[in-house]
C-alpha cells in the first residue's frame, strides 16, 4: 500500500467524522494560529521599528542627563548651551545640535486659530542633517536665525491643516502667536516639513500636540532658560558611535565635575533594546502557543487510540489479509498526521487572519512569510509523528486473532 | 505423488484461563494434500475453529509441526506470517469479515496493495475474482447494501484474488439461508474443479456431503478421517 493511497484513506476517515476531527485539531489550531499571528505582527512591527529607526539614521546618538527630571533641569548637572559648544569639538562627530524640549502645557498657539498645546522644540541648524526631514514649503532653521534669536519657526503639515485649515506655500511668512507664561509672541513660519510620524498620531488625533521647530536662542527666550532638555549628534563613522558615546560622557562629567550622570545612546542600541522587548513578548507567547501544541498533541493522541480501539477489527481484517505491522503502523501514523495537518492548516488561516485584525488594531501591518508558514506545516507535521506513533504502534502490534474476535 | 499442502504433527494449542487449562487443540496430525477439498466437522468447542486460525497463520500453536506449501511456519516471525497470509492463504470467515466503508471491489482490491500489485492491474484481478463468483453487477456496492450471500460471495473473491495456495473456510454458510448455501458450496466445487486446495469448517453433515473428504474432531483431536463416497455436485442439484 502506498503513502499516497494511505494519505486517500485517511482523508476519508478523517472528513468521514468532521466535527470529531475539528475538536481534536482544535489545539493545534489554536497553537498554530497563535504562533502565526505572533510572527505576522511580530514581523510587521519589527519592519516598521528598523523603518523608523532607519529614518532617522542609525549612527544618531542621544546625550542627556540620567534622570531627567524638572528639579534636575534646573541643577548643576543639567546641560547647557555650553555643553553643547564644547562637544562639537569633539572628533568624529557629523553633525550635532542642541534641543531645547518646550513641551510644557502652558505653551498655547492661539492664532490664527486657537488650537491645543504646542510642542516647541528649540535647534541650531544642524537638526536638519541630523533629523533630515523632508521639507515641503519654505526652509529651515539657519545660523542667522539663532545669532539674531529670530521669531520663527517650521512647522509640519499636520499643524498646519490644524492652525491654517491648508498646507500650501502661501503659510510661509504668515504668523503664529505662541502664548506662554512670558508672554505672547508672534512668530513667522519659515517652512513646513512632512510629518513622518503621521500614521501613528493620525490614531490620536487631538492628543498631540502641534509640533513647531525654532531657533534654540529663540526657544531660550520664549521659555527664559539657559539648560536644554538633550543633544543629539550623528556621528561620522557609525561604527564608531560606541566609543564615541563614552568620550562625550566624560567630557561631560569632566566638565560638570560629576560622575556617571549622563547618558549617549545610539538609536542602535534603543533599537536593540527595542528589539529585545518584542522578542521578550514573541518569546512568551510562543511559549503559550507551545504548551497549546502539546496539548493539542495529547489531544491528537488521545483520539487516536480511540480510533484505534473503534477500529481493532478493522484491523484484525486487515491483517487477515495481508497487511504487515509496518502497514497498520503506516497508516495510523498517517491518520494522525492529516489531523494535526489539517490542525495546522486552519491555524494558518486563523492565525493570519487574527494578526491582519491585531495589527490593525495595532496599526502595524502584519506580514505572513513562508517561513512561518513552512515552520507551522513542520511543526504540525512533527506533532502529528510524535503523537500518532503510540497509537500507531499499539494497533500495529495487535495479534490478528484477538483483534478479528473484537466486538 | 501430487504436493503436500498442508502437514501438521501432534499439533497443540492450550488456553490458560486462570488455573485450569483449555486444551482447544490436543495434538492433532493431518495431511491435506494439492487440490483436495475437505471437510473439518465436530460439535461446538471441539477445536474446528482454533484448527483453522493456526492453519490460517492468524493464531500460533503452542506446540507442533506445520508445513505449509513447503514452508516452516512455526520459524515465521510477524512479518513472515503476514506474507503468508497475504500470498498462500484465502480465509474466508463466516461473518464475513468485510471492511463495511469499501465497496465490493475495493475489499477485493485490499489484499494485492499489500501484496504491491499495480493500482491498475488491482482493479483488472478484482473484477475478474468478482466475476467468477458472479458479482460482476455489484462491484460498487458496499457491503451492507449487499445480502449475506453475496457479502460471503465477496469474501471469497478476497480471498481468491491473490492466488492463494489454498482456501480455508471456517463455517462459511453457517450464517446463509440453504439458496445461497448452495450457491457457496457451487462456487467452492468449481474452484475446487479449476485446482483448487479448500479446507472448510461446517456443522452441517449434508454440506459436508459437498466435499470430497471428512475429518471430524473432538476434544481436540481429530478422531476420524474418511473420504466422501458418493460426492453430491451442487451444480446438479441446483437444477
Ligand atoms: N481465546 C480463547 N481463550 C480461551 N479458550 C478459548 C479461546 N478460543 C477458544 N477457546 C476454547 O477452545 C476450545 C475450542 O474452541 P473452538 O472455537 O476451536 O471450537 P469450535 O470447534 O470452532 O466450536 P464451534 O463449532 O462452536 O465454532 C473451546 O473450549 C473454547 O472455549
Ligand atoms: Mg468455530
Amino acid at each position: 500500500m502506498s503513502i499516497f493511497e494511505n494519505i486517500k484513506s485517511a482523508f476519508k476517515n478523517v472528513f468521514s467524522n468532521k466535527m470529531r476531527t475539528f475538536l481534536t485539531t482544535l489545539g493545534i489550531i489554536i497553537g498554530i494560529a497563535a504562533v502565526i499571528a505572533i510572527t505576522s505582527v511580530g514581523n510587521g512591527s519589527q519592519a516598521q521599528i528598523t523603518e523608523q529607526f532607519d529614518s532617522l539614521g542609525v549612527g544618531r546618538i542621544t546625550v542627556s542627563l540620567r534622570s531627567n527630571s524638572p528639579r534636575n533641569m534646573v541643577s548643576a548637572d543639567a546641560l547647557t548651551y555650553q555643553d553643547y559648544e564644547k562637544l562639537r569639538e569633539i572628533d568624529g562627530i557629523k553633525s550635532i545640535s542642541p534641543v531645547y524640549s518646550g513641551n510644557n502645557a502652558s505653551v498655547k498657539l492661539l492664532n490664527p486659530k486657537e488650537t491645543n498645546n504646542a510642542s516647541i522644540t528649540g535647534v541650531t541648524p544642524d537638526y536638519e542633517n541630523i533629523m533630515s526631514p523632508t521639507m515641503l514649503y519654505g526652509r529651515y532653521i539657519n545660523d542667522s536665525d539663532v545669532e539674531a534669536k529670530s521669531k520663527v519657526a517650521v512647522i509640519n503639515d499636520t499643524t498646519a491643516e490644524k492652525v491654517f485649515g491648508y498646507c500650501n506655500q502661501s503659510i510661509i511668512g504668515e504668523k503664529i502667536s505662541i502664548k506662554t507664561w512670558q508672554g505672547s509672541f508672534k512668530y513667522t513660519v519659515i517652512g513646513i516639513s512632512e510629518n513622518s510620524d503621521a500614521k501613528t498620531e493620525s490614531l490620536y488625533e487631538n492628543e498631540y500636540p502641534e509640533k513647531m521647530i525654532v531657533p534654540i536662542s529663540s526657544a531660550f527666550r520664549l521659555f527664559n532658560r539657559k539648560t536644554i532638555s538633550n543633544i543629539v549628534l550623528v556621528a561620522e563613522d557609525a561604527d564608531n558611535s560606541e566609543s564615541l558615546c563614552s568620550a562625550i560622557t566624560n567630557k561631560l562629567s569632566e566638565i560638570h565635575k560629576n560622575s556617571d550622570k549622563y547618558t549617549a545612546e545610539s538609536a542602535a542600541e534603543q533599537m536593540d533594546a527595542m528589539n529585545e522587548v518584542t522578542g521578550t513578548v514573541t518569546m512568551l507567547i510562543s511559549g503559550v502557543a507551545a504548551i497549546s501544541l502539546i496539548v493539542g498533541g495529547i489531544g491528537v493522541m488521545n483520539i487516536m487510540l480511540v480510533t484505534v480501539t473503534e477500529r481493532t477489527r478493522e484491523i484484525g481484517i486487515r491483517k487477515s489479509i495481508g497487511a504487515k505491522n509496518k502497514d497498520i503502523m503506516l497508516q495510523f501514523v498517517v491518520e494522525a498526521v492529516i489531523l494535526t495537518g489539517i490542525g495546522g492548516i486552519l491555524g494558518v488561516l486563523f492565525g493570519w487572519i487574527f494578526g491582519i485584525l491585531a495589527g490593525n488594531l495595532m496599526g502595524v501591518s502584519s506580514v505572513v512569510s513562508i517561513n512561518s508558514i513552512i515552520m507551522a506545516v513542520m511543526i504540525s507535521t512533527a506533532i502529528g509523528i510524535v503523537f500518532g506513533v503510540y497509537p500507531a504502534r499499539k494497533a500495529a502490534l495487535l495479534d490478528p486473532i484477538e483483534a478479528l474476535r473484537y466486538e | 505423488m501430487s504436493k503436500v499442502m498442508i502437514q501438521i504433527e501432534n499439533l497443540k494449542k492450550y488456553y490458560s484461563q486462570g488455573s485450569i487449562q483449555v486444551k482447544a487443540l490436543d495434538g492433532v496430525s493431518l495431511r491435506v494434500q494439492e487440490g483436495e477439498f475437505v471437510s473439518i466437522m465436530g460439535s461446538s468447542g471441539s477445536g474446528k475453529s482454533t484448527m483453522m486460525n493456526v492453519l490460517g497463520c492468524l493464531d500460533k500453536p503452542t506446540d507442533g509441526i506445520f508445513f505449509l506449501d513447503g514452508i516452516d511456519v512455526a520459524k515465521l516471525k510477524d512479518t513472515g506470517l503476514a506474507e503468508i497470509r497475504n500470498k498462500k492463504i484465502g480465509f474466508v470467515f463466516q461473518t464475513f469479515n468485510l471492511l463495511p466503508k469499501l465497496s465490493a471491489i475495493e475489499n477485493v482490491e485490499l489484499p494485492m496493495a499489500y501484496s504491491g500489485v499495480p493500482i491498475k492491474e488491482r482493479h483488472k484481478r478484482a473484477s475478474e475474482a468478482l466475476k467468477r463468483v458472479g458479482l460482476s453487477e455489484r462491484m460498487k456496492h458496499k457491503p451492507n447494501e449487499l445480502s449475506g450471500g453475496q457479502r460471503q460471495r465477496v469474501a471469497i473473491a478476497r480471498a481468491l484474488v491473490n492466488e492463494p495456495s489454498i482456501l480455508l473456510a471456517d463455517e462459511p454458510t453457517g450464517n446463509l439461508d440453504s439458496k445461497s448455501t448452495f450457491e457457496i458450496i457451487d462456487i467452492f466445487q468449481k474452484l475446487n474443479d479449476e485446482g483448487a486446495t479448500i479446507v472448510m469448517v461446517t456443522h452441517e453433515p449434508d454440506v459436508a456431503q459437498y466435499t470430497k473428504r471428512i475429518v471430524t474432531f473432538k476434544d481436540g483431536k481429530a478422531i476420524s478421517d474418511e473420504i466422501v463416497k458418493n460426492r453430491i455436485i451442487a451444480e446438479e442439484e441446483m437444477k
